[in-house]
């Protein structure tokens, strides 16, 4: 693949930018204003696309920024991340009008100028050519999340979005360190599939602490343990912010960022040598145990996937840190293969709270009756993160174990399983309760204490809303359920299904065909680059 | 006050990067600061709202302001692209090649510190509980109160500004690149 100057990568990111502007200018007009996202999103997918099918790798100038020329540069790596990012916003933005309208939410115009703000610096994250470029959009990512994790305003939201920019920003400035090293020890800052040569010849101990800095600032977003504090408190946010943002947008933006530092700055030899990428390999494998234990005890629904995104991003960074070619293409499958199983997860929980009100597991006994299609979407999705074959969380998971095979510590399959025993624990029992709980044998979540009422509504009139096992037949139209559904006479509304059936649909084509979609041609490309 | 430092810390290094971030920083900081006290001196005088718990939700009246105050914020927190960023990474870079690790973390570190203040100010404005402790201040005055347009463009120069000298860094340190030769 040649470099070709070309204007298509800053499109990319120029599209969802320019979107921001008009929706704001048309925010009386709703339909017009979602019109907006809807054809930035459209745009962007095929911008994205086009870079995908060309065999050129398109390279686009943004000119000096504190003496150092900025660049965007579609590789392969950062192509698979952007087109995983565009497709889902597309996704993601029917949902969302079904989400925030279903809902009624306040801010709404404020809600899609931010969002699609956060998609433009999610594809600068993406295409970057360069630390400075990475770090810029990276850090304008984090303001544009803002809003939508403190969206409505509740003390409890304000406390989340304060620890969120606490948590990424303060992560932002380690990293900050990081890029200062890497410019004083091989004065470049552009990516190098394999590593910047210069920082293999430098002084060891800054070399380890600029992977460090590196590790511990991206690893904020990438929610490894110790730092992940802030990604169950943002479950606040309104859903759909919850399944782009963060189980793909931002949260894939700190593992792409630990990928770009660990395999183009540091490179895999470097790593190796320096012995560094152990103590990261052995951070992920415990952020993967400790989250899917404490993923146990949520009775909240949102809290729980947020827990669960914990422990698989640390999938992703394990894969990248035994630095063995197969687990690295295993970790870039998982990046999509989560995407669009978690995403699917996401949805269906918005659904179901727009629909019933509910957010507890043990409020959800029996939904699946009511709600065939999405939970049975539900329990795909959560076979899929569980690593059952079929669906695309086997494919990747199966490539990670393989490369922790091979790698030097082959200790590290077992953190996989240990994993993955953890995930069925803790999906069995909330697809069991929806399918075959009923209100009146008051099951309760098997390992979750009792959560509080917070709604402050009567408990007896608030659990009326659910259909009991006695119903048997169709549940009573009872008042929570969505106008748009009572229309269409489905389970749902429309937008909240098909995006729903969307991203199942993707993730099991994914697991049956996983060569069928560029995401396959991507990683590997990016994988031979790297260890070439 | 804590930026006057980081100009002195410039100075004190006396390498030809650490003194154009000096040079930044003093020049970042004056836009900045002077565009806050101007938007936070046309909230107090058209909206009464002098302490931090009266700004509670101004952001919906006062649009510009409140938007000139979040930009302005994030430059002094020091956050890409901004003219805030730019005089940080001057400095840092000019601290890390002088190999004094102390300064550099205390100058990446320093402008976090601004968050705490910016984080709570923006977080009023924008997002503070409706009905909440306090009651808003401006329900004197009734009708809505656009900025006079002196300061309305003194608030919109000041925000656009601290954005375009970060983009236009390079050619900032360029042109301070005589004046910082003259000083060594």
């Amino acid at each position: 693949m040649t470099d070709v100057a070309s204007l298509l990568p800053l499109l990319a990111v120029a599209l969802p930018a320019l979107a921001i502007p008009l929706i704001y200018a048309s925010g009386s007009r709703p339909n017009l204003r979602e019109a907006w996202t809807a054809l930035a999103g459209i745009g962007t997918l095929a911008v994205v696309a086009l870079m995908v099918s060309s065999t050129e790798t398109h390279v686009t100038a943004l000119g000096s920024f504190v003496g150092f020329e900025l660049t965007l540069r579609a590789d392969a790596a950062g192509l698979l991340f952007a087109l995983l990012a565009s497709t889902l916003w597309l996704a993601t933005s029917l949902y969302s009008v079904g989400y925030v309208r279903g809902l009624e939410e306040s801010h709404q115009t404020r809600y899609f100028a931010a969002f699609a703000a956060s998609i433009a610096a999610t594809m600068g994250v993406a295409l970057a050519g360069d630390l400075l470029t990475l770090f810029v959009c990276y850090e304008l990512l984090t303001l544009a999340t803002y809003p939508l994790v403190a969206h409505t305003g509740t003390p409890e939201a304000r406390r989340a979005g304060r620890r969120y920019l606490g948590y990424t920003l303060g992560g932002g400035v380690l990293a900050f360190g990081g890029i200062l090293l890497v410019q004083a020890l091989a004065n470049t800052l552009t990516f190098a599939p394999g590593g910047i040569d210069a920082l293999g010849v430098a002084d060891p101990t800054l070399a380890r602490a600029t992977f460090g800095l590196f590790v511990l600032g991206f690893g904020v977003k990438a929610a490894v343990v110790p730092l992940h504090a802030w990604l169950p408190a943002a479950m606040v946010a309104p859903t759909p912010v919850s399944g782009l943002l963060h189980a793909v947008a931002v949260v894939k933006s700190g593992a792409f960022a630990v990928t770009r530092a660990v395999l183009y700055v540091v490179g895999p030899e470097t790593a190796a040598d320096l012995g560094v990428a152990l103590p990261l390999a052995v951070a992920a494998a415990a952020t993967m145990v400790l989250a899917g234990v404490v993923g146990l005890r949520q009775d909240n629904l949102k809290r729980g996937l947020a827990y669960s995104t914990i422990s698989q991003l640390s999938y992703i960074v394990l894969g990248v840190a035994l630095l063995t070619p197969i687990a690295a293409f295993g970790a870039f499958l998982h990046v999509v293969a989560h995407a669009f199983m978690k995403i699917t997860l996401f949805f269906v929980a918005g659904l179901l709270y727009v629909e019933t009100g509910e957010k507890y597991v043990s409020d959800l006994a029996g939904v699946g009756r009511r709600f065939p299609a999405a939970m049975t979407a539900f329990a795909v999705a959560a076979a899929g993160l569980v690593g059952f074959p079929l669906v695309a969380g086997f494919v990747s998971k199966f490539h990670l174990v393989l490369g922790a095979a091979v790698s030097p510590h082959p200790v590290f399959v077992a953190a996989f399983l240990v994993a993955g025993v953890l995930k069925l624990l803790y999906f069995w029992p909330v697809i069991y309760v929806a399918f075959y709980g009923g209100r009146d044998e008051s099951i309760r979540h098997p390992f979750a204490p009792a959560h509080h009422d917070d709604r402050g509504a009567v408990p007896d009139e608030a659990h009326a809303n659910v259909p009991t096992a006695v119903d048997g037949g169709r549940p009573p139209a009872h008042a929570s359920q969505s106008r748009a559904a009572r229309q269409f006479g489905l389970e749902a509304s429309p937008a909240l299904l098909v995006p729903v059936l969307f991203t199942v649909g993707m993730a099991v084509l994914l697991g049956v065909v996983p060569t069928v979609a560029p995401f396959w041609g991507l990683a590997e490309t990016a994988v031979a680059e790297v260890f070439a | 006050v804590s930026q006057f430092g980081l100009f002195g810390v410039g100075l004190a290094l006396a390498t030809p990067l650490a003194v154009t971030g000096a040079l930044v920083t003093l020049v970042g900081h004056a836009v900045a600061k002077g565009g806050l006290f101007v938007a936070v001196g046309h909230l107090a005088r058209d909206y009464g709202a002098t302490t931090v718990a009266d700004l509670a939700r101004l952001a919906g009246r006062a649009p510009l302001p409140a938007a000139v105050l979040a930009v302005l914020g994030s430059s002094l927190v020091g956050i890409p692209p901004t003219v805030g960023f730019v005089g940080k990474w001057y400095l840092a870079l000019g601290a890390v090649e002088a190999g004094a690790w102390t300064v550099a973390s205390v100058v990446v570190l320093s402008t976090l510190l601004s968050l705490a203040y910016v984080g709570r100010l923006v977080e009023r404005l924008y997002l503070a509980a409706p009905g909440g402790s306090t009651t808003p201040a401006a329900a004197t005055d009734g009708g809505s109160t656009a900025p006079r347009p002196a300061v309305a463009v003194v608030l919109a120069v000041a925000a656009v500004l601290v954005v375009a000298l970060g983009l236009a860094s390079t050619a900032l340190a360029d042109w301070f690149a005589p004046v910082v030769e003259g000083w060594l």
